[in-house]
């Protein structure tokens, strides 16, 4: 959630005045290109579309999260947030409205960061009840206090679900010498 | 009926062995747990003889005698009686029925010692290819081949056996068998370790019960045999069943030609009769001579030249390591058109290498390993290449810290198997199978070693690095694992469920270098190549590309079973990869494919192919392959490759190529002396060929014959997929037949007006009205010889015409053995006419004239010149 919190940091939660999909993705994938450190011609835009494509990127009722992978370049991950109170139809497999966009930029090597920043989000929405907590706020700033309360519960929250400890086997020695203790 | 009723009594027995306590079952066939040692099995081999539900062979006398049930042979016998009895001249009662006799000989003996040497042939290629079962014997685990199972041996079964014997379950861990040669019944049935069977279960319900027939679907076990070959249940029904595969297209044309032929003889007889009766007056003469007809009609020599073809053929393939399981499956392999194949061991090397192991992003991740490899280095039922490749790569140690739990073996329905080990007080659970299928079974995923919650985003997210190694022609499998409480010691599949997505495995199995050129040779040979396979089409399309295949349309599993039945037929057609397919899928492919008019071969070496390899004209499989294959294929190749393919359909091509030449001899030259003997018995006042030179020409012209099974085929008739041409026959008939007998024709006028008036002083009326019966009969005489030898000559030199469409002698040569046996024939024929047997036999070659011979010369050019003109555009077309 340290991307999310970076964009709601930077100033880069819009309002979304866009009621399609397209217009969405078309509005943040714009905001996602003027970041200086983004190069220019990424095609943010048409990562994103391409991207979808492959499968619907909405991941809780209410909340989506489009981005664009890009490859070949070392830089860290950014994100724009748009919020549409009147909901856009993004064509979700639950049917509902999406409120919130979150547009990922990904360059290929920070693909476990955006990985653990979706685990973080998911378990955040769902401990706070879900898009409903959001859609109660009248002003953007209400929104960005509700998503800062979203980032506060996800670093907080335990995080990752667990911690794996697994097998520690060596190789068998060869024949002739004496196993390792 | 003893020993139908012997055999009903041990089914009975052997379903009481299932009912009763174990220890009984044991007593019963007296063997322990450890099994027999070698001395008991070897003394229990003789006592109940080998393990086997074919039907000894009967004894050669009684094959022998068969043969004379046979429409051509018996048809033979009535005319050999028939001249013995209604022929009054005592030489030429013996000389007929010697050489009717003769016949009969060469179409029995000759016939019967080519099938004996084809089912020696056919034993020994089978034994090459022999199934094989693993045994417990002196506590040991050795394997044997299947016909050496006893009663009391301990099998040890796993996925993809065939079950040896009857036998009763005594070890089991998700067992499951496919009864479908017993019962019908496709679906899998599961067999247990079961203490008591209610009596009145049959054997074949029987929870406990494996029987000889079925095979292992998934799963391992052990048994113990209760009872083998012809005492199974089985044996039995194979006993009361000739278990047959249907005709094939050829086997139907030739049985219908033959039929044919008989026809048109009795037709001919009889009309040859007639005229002949009224012509002469002489009803028995006219009979006698009426029967002669028919033998010179009948294609006698036709079993005989099959036989030998096919069994000549099967020892050629053989020796191009292309083993023929059932001789009549030859004609399917020349005349195949589509060849469907699974890519894995074809278009690449079967030699997988494991190249990377990656976690869910790509990084490479020694956890990977270690985890697939204790999967792999635990599991006990089959064992394939990705398990070796995995168990290549590294050695673990892992005797002292770990210990086996349970395991959830691999089928074709989950598409992914599990061990459970005991580590470190924790029940370990590792599974690893089909990308898809893994990942319906987890809920969380692990980077590093944090592991988090698996939400659909993110199971994009984690396809993507498999989608990505599939399209670099990695064949990718999955791993997962889950922690159990040690208190849990049994598991099931339905512990396959939460499990955390550990990473992936991609295994390289490189494209062979001789794929692109075997497909090329297939394609020049009218073969279309399609790939079956359950693989993704990602790594299908590549390895296409790596062989240079071209790839027009592909289609998935998916897509195919949401078409309807004409979308299905059309797309099946079209399509050149078909991937993602169950089983049953492929067998719905073929049986498309051979409902629109395709003779279709399938290539496969798994458990998932058998349902594909019974349903295709020809399947095909290799040495390597699992029993239950092998044991459904109609060929086993002994090296896995496209071009020792392609070497047997060139066989099976030049085996049918030189049969079609018999029949289409037969048909042309029967048709065309029927018009000859026909005309004859009209124009001339006298039979034109007296019986014994009509049985002595065919006696000659089958003797030259028998070398067509040896004779060379040229390439360009070998280009074209082969399949029975009953309209070609038809149009060799109707075209070349006239031919034959137009040269008859000018023979006839030739001795007519020419030949035999200059030697006997005179033409028939002349001698009639001078009342020279000295002169009537050398006329005769020197009639028969003239047309004896232009007979004889034109009759066996046709085959070197008919042979090819190049030209006889000049562009294609037979083999030296079918040349040196037309040669012998003529010669013989010609020697005859001066041979000291003239007297006898009514020839008088010294008598003719150089006119006759000069004639007759210039006829043979023009004839075979004739026949090659009207001959090449039909065979060319064929």
């Amino acid at each position: 959630m340290r991307i999310l919190l970076e964009a709601l940091q930077a100033g880069r939660l819009f309002e979304l005045t866009e009621t399609s999909k397209r217009g969405a993705f078309e509005f943040l994938g714009r905001v996602l290109e003027a970041i200086p450190e983004i190069p220019d011609d990424s095609g943010v835009v048409e990562a994103m579309f391409a991207r979808e494509g492959t499968g619907n990127t909405a991941i809780a009722p209410g909340v989506a999260c489009p981005h664009a992978r890009v490859e070949g370049i070392n830089a860290e991950i950014f994100c724009a947030l748009g919020w549409s109170s009147a909901g856009i139809d993004y064509e979700a497999e639950d049917g509902n409205r999406v409120n919130l966009v979150v547009a990922y930029w990904i360059p290929d090597c920070q693909r476990v960061g955006f990985l653990k920043e979706m685990s973080g989000l998911a378990k955040a929405i769902t401990a706070l009840g879900g898009i409903e907590s959001l859609r109660k706020c009248e002003t953007l700033g209400e929104v960005r206090h509700g998503l800062l309360d979203w980032v506060t519960v996800a670093l907080n929250e335990s995080s990752p679900d667990a911690r794996a400890r697994m097998l520690r086997l060596s190789a068998k020695p060869p024949v002739g010498e004496e196993p390792k203790a | 009926m003893a020993a139908q009723k012997q055999v009903i009594e041990e089914n009975q027995r052997t379903a009481q062995m299932l009912h009763a306590p174990e220890e009984e079952a044991f007593a019963a066939v007296k063997s322990r747990r450890e099994g027999l040692t070698a001395d008991e099995a070897a003394a229990r081999i003789v006592e109940f003889g080998l393990n086997s539900v074919t039907a000894p062979r009967p004894r050669p006398i009684v094959e022998l005698l068969r043969k004379f049930k046979e429409p051509l042979v018996v048809q033979l016998m009535v005319i050999c009686v028939l001249s013995f009895f209604f022929e009054d001249d005592p030489t030429k009662k013996i000389l007929s029925t010697t050489l009717v006799g003769g016949m009969v000989f060469f179409s029995v003996f000759l016939s019967y010692f080519q099938e004996s040497r084809s089912a020696a042939t056919i034993a020994k290629l089978q034994a090459m290819v022999k199934s094989t079962c693993d045994v417990i014997r002196g506590g040991v685990e050795i394997t044997v081949p299947i016909d050496q199972i006893v009663p009391g041996d301990i099998v040890v079964l796993a996925a993809g056996s065939i079950i040896p014997a009857d036998c009763r379950v005594i070890q089991a861990k998700d067992f499951f068998l496919s009864q479908s040669a017993l019962t019908g019944e496709s679906m899998p049935v599961e067999r247990v370790v079961m203490a008591t069977v209610p009596k009145e279960t049959s054997a074949q319900e029987c929870p406990n019960g494996c029987l000889m027939g079925s095979n292992v679907q998934s799963g391992s076990a052990k048994a113990l045999v209760l009872a083998t070959g012809r005492e199974t249940q089985f044996g039995a029904m194979s006993a009361r069943l000739v278990e047959r595969k249907d005709q094939t297209a050829f086997e139907k044309g030739t049985r219908s030609f033959v039929w044919m032929m008989i026809r048109m003889m009795l037709v001919m007889v009889t009309l040859t009769f007639g005229f002949n009766a009224w012509h002469t007056h002489n009803v028995q003469k006219a009979f006698l001579f009426a029967l002669t007809v028919a033998v010179g009609l009948t294609p006698e020599m036709l079993p005989m030249i099959l036989a030998a073809c096919l069994s000549k053929g099967a020892r050629t393939l053989a020796r191009l390591k292309v083993v023929m399981k059932r001789l009549d499956a030859i004609q399917n392999l020349g005349a195949m058109d589509i060849f469907c194949t699974d890519k894995t061991g074809t278009l690449t090397q079967d030699h997988i290498v494991l190249q990377r192991h990656v976690d869910v992003i790509g990084r490479d991740s020694e956890d990977v390993l270690r985890y697939a490899w204790m999967n792999s280095h635990y599991q006990t039922g089959l064992r394939n290449l990705l398990d070796r490749a995995i168990l290549n790569r590294t050695d673990l140690d892992v005797e002292r810290s770990c210990r086996k739990v349970d395991e959830i073996p691999f089928d074709f329905q989950r598409r992914r198997m599990s061990v459970v080990v005991d580590h470190d007080g924790d029940h370990l659970l590792i599974c690893k199978g089909a990308v898809e299928e893994i990942l319906a079974v987890c809920d969380r995923y692990q980077i590093d070693d944090e592991i988090h919650t698996m939400i659909p985003l993110i199971k994009d997210e984690v396809m993507e690095e498999y989608r990505s190694l599939s399209a670099q022609g990695f064949r990718v499998i999955a791993l997962a694992y889950r922690e159990f409480d040690r208190s849990k010691e049994v598991f099931s599949t339905a512990d396959e469920a939460g499990l955390v997505l550990l990473g992936y495995l991609a295994f390289f199995d490189p494209p062979k270098e001789t794929a692109a050129t075997a497909l090329a040779g297939l394609k020049i040979r009218g073969v279309r190549a399609k790939i079956l396979t359950g693989d993704n089409e990602l790594v299908s399309r590549k390895v296409c590309a790596d062989v240079g295949m071209p790839v027009g349309r592909v289609l998935t599993g998916a897509q195919l079973a949401a078409m309807d039945k004409a979308t299905f037929d059309a797309a099946v057609l079209e399509a050149d990869i078909m991937a993602r397919l169950t089983p049953s899928q492929k067998e719905q492919v073929i049986r498309s494919l051979k409902a629109q008019g395709h003779t279709v071969g399938f290539m496969g070496d798994g458990i998932n192919d058998v349902l594909a390899l019974k349903a295709a004209d020809v399947g095909i499989s290799v040495d390597t392959a699992v029993d239950v294959a092998k044991e459904s294929a109609d060929v086993v190749l002994l090296e896995k490759s496209l071009l020792v393919l392609v070497d047997g359909i060139d066989e099976g091509r030049r085996i049918f190529c030189n049969i079609e030449k018999y029949i289409r001899m037969g048909a042309s030259s029967n048709f065309g002396n029927m018009f000859s003997v026909l005309g004859a018995a009209i124009l001339l006042p006298f039979e034109p060929l007296s019986p014994i030179l009509i049985l002595l020409n065919n006696f000659i012209y089958d003797f030259s014959q028998t070398a067509i099974p040896f004779d060379r085929v040229e390439s360009d008739q070998i280009l074209k997929p082969r399949q029975w041409d009953i309209s070609g026959i038809r149009g060799f008939m109707i075209w070349l037949g006239p031919v034959s007998s137009l040269f008859d024709y000018l023979t006839f006028a030739l001795m007519w007006f020419v030949v035999c008036p200059h030697v006997c002083g005179g033409t028939w009326s002349e001698l009639v009205a001078a009342g020279n019966s000295a002169g009537q009969a050398q006329f005769i005489v020197l009639f028969h010889t003239g047309w004896f030898i232009e007979s004889n000559i034109t009759q066996t030199l046709v085959v070197h015409v008919i042979r090819s469409s190049q030209m006889p002698f000049i562009q294609s040569r037979a083999s030296w053995q079918l040349s040196l046996t037309t040669l012998a024939a003529v010669t013989f024929a010609g020697w005859l006419t001066f041979s000291p047997w003239t007297g006898g036999l009514g020839l008088a070659g010294a008598s003719l004239g150089v006119t006759f011979w000069v004639a007759l010369a210039l006829m043979t050019v023009a004839y075979v010149t004739l026949a090659h003109l009207i001959a090449r555009p039909r065979l060319r077309a064929a």
